[in-house]
């Protein structure tokens, strides 16, 4: 509940509810009481005021103990029916006249004992009978009390009222309380379906980033189909070539021993000087010899641009053998090997190929085996070794480590099933990468060097080659603060006896 | 103070208003031991009882502390049981006060003249010799009416009294009207 509306600051609590009902009860209560109070007290005037007629109409009865007289004085009041009991006592607390009706109490002259009126619920009032400043007497009233149904009947307005107001509460308490419920009831669905909208834009975005991922593995494919196709009847052109021209070769450097023969014969024809019958041969022979030696010599170049020819057949079928690889349809010679094994035999190369102004440390940690390919997987390393040699210009320091890894399903690295895997990392300590290149690094003909130096093939060739072996190769990078470029290959089978390439 | 302490001093209270009643409940009843017969103890009382239902005039009294005197003419039929009666009365702040005379004379400084059985002078002499004053004249019932303003009467061993409105104005008094309720006859002016 973060932002509750305003309504519910007024908002009508069953707490609140409880105090407005208990204080309309106590209002009523107190109503009720007070009113109660005034009707006695206003009864008890009344009685007051009779008491004072009858003391003033009948002190003159009282002083001389005129009995019958007072009497109908006491009669003619008793016709009240409220009155109980009347009694009327002389100064010398001699009873002149009384009335008490059946059922009732005669009243006692209770002052002259020093007594107290007693409280009961019948109403009791005492005056004094004075004639001037002369007390002759004392006069006692008592009314019923108000019976209980008639008191009752009094305040059931005010009780029907304070009742109604009461359920009037509740029930607007009880309303407001539904009220409350059914809005937190929205208030939840309310979160439910943000909830529900965030794990939808969420899905969404991944399903685009799938989806994009999906498109740019498509499209390597068909790059990778199309280069790999390209690639394999392009090599089969080449090996043509290859073929043609080394036959080329072989038929040209083969000597023609009936034509040394006859070289041999024409230079001892030569070196015997003029003979007798064939002297003018000697000029055409020397001539016909120099021709051959000419010959000799144009085969030679000739050798020298078929050399250069099939250098470059050898540089294209490299570059076919890559493509054939990035397109993962390279025949490969897997074999269970240990990679620490292999760098190690490669270390005067590696080392060799960095230059001085690069140093490599080497922490090789691996135990298990792994399948794969050894040259391939030797052609990795020395690329990544030299990308990273090239991403420090200035020298710098690469770190080649390699380390037995287990994962399961607790605890998940990447997209890896669990099983045992052995990593080999590539450290670098140079420019790095931004997003967006680490991004594309292993999209194919991509590449940061300038035009003529990189092919784009190097680490797209390694990741095709990698996830050919069944293996996996992430980069981490930022830029200005090295790269790292991970393989993990899984372990092979242990069956399979390891063997260095 | 709480409310315990105070219902345990009100229970005292009767505690002791009862004992008090036990103890002196006889005396009450009867505070005084008659010595005279009943008949002029109700007169005796009924002389200083009227005292409140007339009405005086003004310069009835001297002074605001002055006695009011009820002045027996005569025989005393009380013997000394008015003086022991009218004890701690007052009219106001006039506290009663009891004179024995032998006869009857226009300065008797007197608001109340009994007369029951005199030698001196007639009743009707006596009650003459105020005329004019501010003073109630009394006659009791063994004597005959003579123009007094009460006289006594006894009538079914009831002590009653007539009243004469027009000696009492002519002594500038006005009698209650509740008196002359209780009047068994009023002899009035015409």
């Amino acid at each position: 509940m973060k932002n509750m509306p305003a309504t519910k600051r007024f908002a009508l609590r069953p707490a609140t509810a409880a105090g407005a009902v208990a204080l309309l009860l106590l209002i009523g209560v107190l109503a009720t009481v007070y009113q109660y109070d005034q009707t006695r007290a206003e009864h008890r005037r009344q009685l007051t005021v009779q008491a004072n007629i009858l003391a003033a109409s009948m002190t003159a009865a009282i002083a001389f103990n005129d009995r019958p007289t007072a009497q109908e004085y006491v009669n003619a009041l008793m016709l009240d029916p409220r009155l109980n009991a009347v009694a009327i006592y002389n100064e010398s607390h001699q009873e002149i006249a009384g009335f008490h009706r059946p059922g009732s109490e005669p009243i006692p002259d209770l002052l002259a004992h020093g007594r107290r009126l007693p409280r009961d619920h019948h109403l009791l009032v005492t005056v004094a009978a004075r004639q001037g400043t002369t007390t002759v007497g004392r006069i006692y009233l008592r009314a019923e009390g108000t019976p209980l149904a008639v008191q009752l009947a009094r305040f059931s307005g005010v009780g029907l009222l304070t009742i109604m107001g009461a359920l009037m509460l509740a029930a607007l308490a009880m309303g407001q309380r539904a009220l409350a419920h059914a809005n937190a009831d929205l208030h939840r669905r309310a979160e439910q379906l943000a909830v529900a909208n965030k794990q939808l834009t969420t899905e969404m975005e991944r399903r685009s980033r799938a989806e994009e991922a999906l498109r740019q593995s498509q499209k390597m494919e068909a790059v990778g189909q199309l280069s790999g196709g390209i690639a394999h009847d392009f090599n089969n052109l080449l090996m043509i070539i290859k073929s043609s021209l080394t036959m080329f070769q072989k038929k040209l450097t083969q000597n023609n021993p009936a034509l040394e023969r006859m070289k041999d014969a024409m230079r001892e024809h030569i070196a015997r000087g003029p003979n007798q019958g064939a002297q003018d041969i000697l000029p055409l022979l020397k001539e016909e010899l120099e021709l051959l030696d000419q010959r000799d010599a144009r085969h030679r170049q000739i050798k020298h641009y078929l050399d250069t020819a099939h250098e470059g057949i050898d540089k294209a079928a490299h570059l076919t053998q890559r493509l054939l690889s990035f397109a993962r349809r390279q025949p490969l010679t897997p074999k269970s090997l240990n990679l620490d094994e292999l760098i190690r035999s490669m270390q005067t190369l590696l080392d060799h190929s960095v230059g001085s102004n690069v140093n490599i440390e080497y922490k090789l940690e691996s135990r298990w085996p792994v399948l794969c390919d050894a040259n391939q997987m030797e052609n990795a390393i020395l690329n990544m070794v030299i990308n990273s040699r090239d991403a420090m210009p200035e020298g710098g320091h690469i770190t080649l480590r390699t380390e037995d890894v287990h994962v399961d399903e607790e605890h998940p690295v990447d997209d890896l099933k669990d099983g045992d895997y052995v990593r080999l990392c590539v450290e670098d300590t140079g420019v790095g990468m931004s997003e967006e290149v680490r991004n594309k690094a292993f999209d194919p003909f991509f590449t940061t060097k300038p035009v003529g130096k990189g092919t784009g093939l190097g680490l797209s060739t390694i990741l095709g080659y990698v996830m050919q072996s069944n293996g996996y190769a992430t980069i981490d990078s930022e830029e200005g603060k090295g790269t790292t470029i991970n393989i993990i290959m899984p372990r092979a089978a242990s069956d399979v006896a390891p063997e260095v390439a | 103070m709480s409310s315990l302490s105070s219902r345990r001093r009100g229970m005292a209270k009767w505690v002791i208003a009862l004992a008090l009643l036990c103890t002196t409940g006889e005396s009450l009843a009867q505070p005084l031991p008659p010595r005279i017969s009943l008949e002029y103890a109700v007169k005796a009382t009924y002389l200083y009882k009227l005292a409140p239902f007339v009405n005086w005039p003004p310069d009835t009294f001297t002074a605001a502390n002055a006695p009011f005197r009820i002045c027996v003419v005569g025989e005393d039929p009380f013997d000394g049981y008015l003086e022991r009666a009218v004890a701690g009365h007052s009219l106001g702040t006039h506290p009663f006060a009891v004179r024995h005379m032998e006869d009857v004379t226009p300065d008797a400084d007197c608001q109340i003249v009994f007369i029951s059985h005199m030698q001196s002078q007639s009743i009707s002499q006596a009650v003459d010799a105020v005329r004019g004053e501010p003073v109630l004249t009394v006659t009791d019932s063994t004597a005959a009416p003579a123009g007094s303003i009460m006289h006594f009467v006894i009538e079914h061993g009831r002590v009653r009294f007539d009243v004469d409105t027009t000696a009492a104005a002519r002594n500038h008094l006005t009698i209650s009207s509740k008196l002359l309720n209780l009047a068994l006859a009023v002899k009035e002016a015409h």
